[in-house]
């Protein structure tokens, strides 16, 4: 194995972290505002919009997110009549199953993280004068977002690696890379190098994750 | 005219009435200690006027302003005047652990109020060194101690400039030692004539400050009076038993 198979195949690896990258970005500012959103519609007060919900929750949760995949792709455009005007391109297919999918364990955090909010901290904004919505952007959110982070960080974690189920509809990012490579070469070499760069790739995200953390703690700089 | 006016006031939780038919007034400057059993109905009476609870009967005036006239709420504008009138300090604090001391003073002031930054940090300064918390400014609620944190709470409900102030069991979760120093900033208002409703167990504290006593039991206000009448001439059997539990 010589020195420019490895600058070869890295270069080209390189490109497929660029799509795993890109489509990382994607999913994750799309999917967290859209959990956001279907976490409000479901405490919304008429209850046919919080079955919606819980419906759409559990098929996100209940089926596999490569199965959610491949019906984006393949199944929609068979769907009589409207099918044809939904066939989509191998990438625009897989971010819109990757975010609805993530919304839908996003929407699951935020929930979990708005109820862990003591009700004492309603009541001292409402005697305190604020409306409902100052209450919620003031004081709830806020805390929601920092109880909320750990579970967000494990979850965009977890995105980087389920990127690579994007092999399955061929769309060139590093496992589709690396496999391509494995099976032309007859080298394992190609898979040491997608695991490096997955590694890479997450440790930069924890760094960052663990940034923003520590700007959402309670903890004062000065002590 | 009294500040604050309340008849026949019910209220219940499902089947279990909490407040039977409670009416009375407290004027301006009184401090009143509302004492009973626990279950006995005066927290959430405490809750009813300040509108964290809907009453199912009865009337609240409060400065003049009806917000609720027999049973039926006024329009949301009138109910928020009204309670704005009065600020409130819960037993867990409830202070914002998001926000430093200093801007769990400063935002709500800045946010209902809207009052400009330099006029709300010249206040939140003055109000905090009067608590001797002016070097925890900077601090979050968690590095405070229980004492520290409930006379933030007090100086955070003082800053809406309330007529009255009301006290759900202040000293409830402070071990003795540190009660001393929450009961020391009430002590200091009651002085400066501030209108106080305080819920307590601090039975030597209401002997000492408060200026009428509301004893009561099972939802109804069962005896009322000046702290000498009560403590030193309880009408009802109900009351002495209370009282000589308490001590």
């Amino acid at each position: 194995m010589d020195s420019n198979y490895i600058l070869n195949i890295t270069s080209t690896m390189l490109q497929g972290a660029k799509i795993t990258v890109l489509v990382f970005f994607i999913v994750i500012i799309a999917s967290i505002p859209l959990g956001f959103f279907i976490t409000l519609l479901g405490r919304s007060k008429f209850r046919p919009i919080g079955w919606i919900v819980n419906i759409y929750i559990t098929i996100m949760r209940g089926t596999p997110l490569i199965l959610q995949l491949f019906f984006v792709y393949f199944a929609l455009p068979y769907i009589p009549l409207i099918g044809p005007y939904i066939t989509m391109e191998r990438l625009p297919a897989a971010l819109i199953a990757f975010i609805l999918n993530y919304a839908a364990y996003f929407a699951e955090i935020f929930r979990g993280g708005l109820m862990a909010i003591d009700k004492g901290q309603n009541e001292a904004a409402k005697v305190l004068g604020f409306n409902k919505i100052q209450t919620f952007i003031h004081i709830i959110i806020p805390q929601m977002i920092r109880v909320t982070l750990p579970a967000l960080s494990n979850e965009s974690i977890t995105l980087v690696k389920d990127t690579s189920l994007l092999t399955v509809i061929s769309i060139a990012e590093i496992s589709y890379v690396a496999k391509t490579a494995v099976t032309r070469d007859a080298s394992v070499f190609p898979l040491v190098i997608a695991g490096a760069l997955y590694l890479l790739l997450i440790l930069i995200l924890t760094i960052i994750l663990r940034l923003i953390e520590k700007k959402f703690s309670y903890t004062s700089k000065s002590l | 005219m009294s500040i604050i006016e309340v008849s026949h006031l019910k209220k219940s939780f499902g089947s279990l009435n909490v407040l039977k038919d409670i009416s009375f007034t407290v004027e301006k400057g009184d401090v009143i200690a509302i004492l009973g059993s626990s279950g006995s109905g005066k927290s959430t009476l405490l809750r009813c006027l300040i509108d964290l609870e809907k009453i199912d009967d009865g009337t609240i005036t409060v400065d003049g302003d009806t917000f609720v006239q027999n049973g039926i709420y006024m329009p949301n504008k009138i109910v928020k005047d009204a309670t704005m009138k009065m600020g409130m300090v819960f037993q867990h604090f409830n202070l914002f652990p998001h926000m430093t001391v200093m801007k769990n003073l400063e935002k709500p002031a800045k946010i209902v109020k809207k009052l400009d930054s330099k006029t709300i940090q010249k206040k939140s300064k003055i109000l905090l060194n009067k608590v001797g918390l002016l070097d925890k400014a900077d601090v979050y609620p968690d590095q405070l101690s229980g004492g520290q944190k409930q006379r933030v709470a007090i100086v955070r409900a003082l800053m809406m400039n309330p007529e009255i102030m009301l006290f759900d069991e202040p000293t409830s979760s402070l071990d003795p030692e540190i009660t001393k120093e929450v009961l020391h900033t009430m002590k200091q208002l009651a002085e400066e004539k501030m209108t106080m409703l305080i819920v307590t167990h601090e039975i030597g504290f209401a002997k000492e400050v408060a200026s009428k006593i509301l004893f009561m039991s099972n939802g109804e206000i069962l005896e009322s009076g000046t702290p000498d009448e009560i403590f030193n001439n309880p009408k009802h059997e109900r009351t002495k038993l209370f009282l000589n539990n308490s001590f």
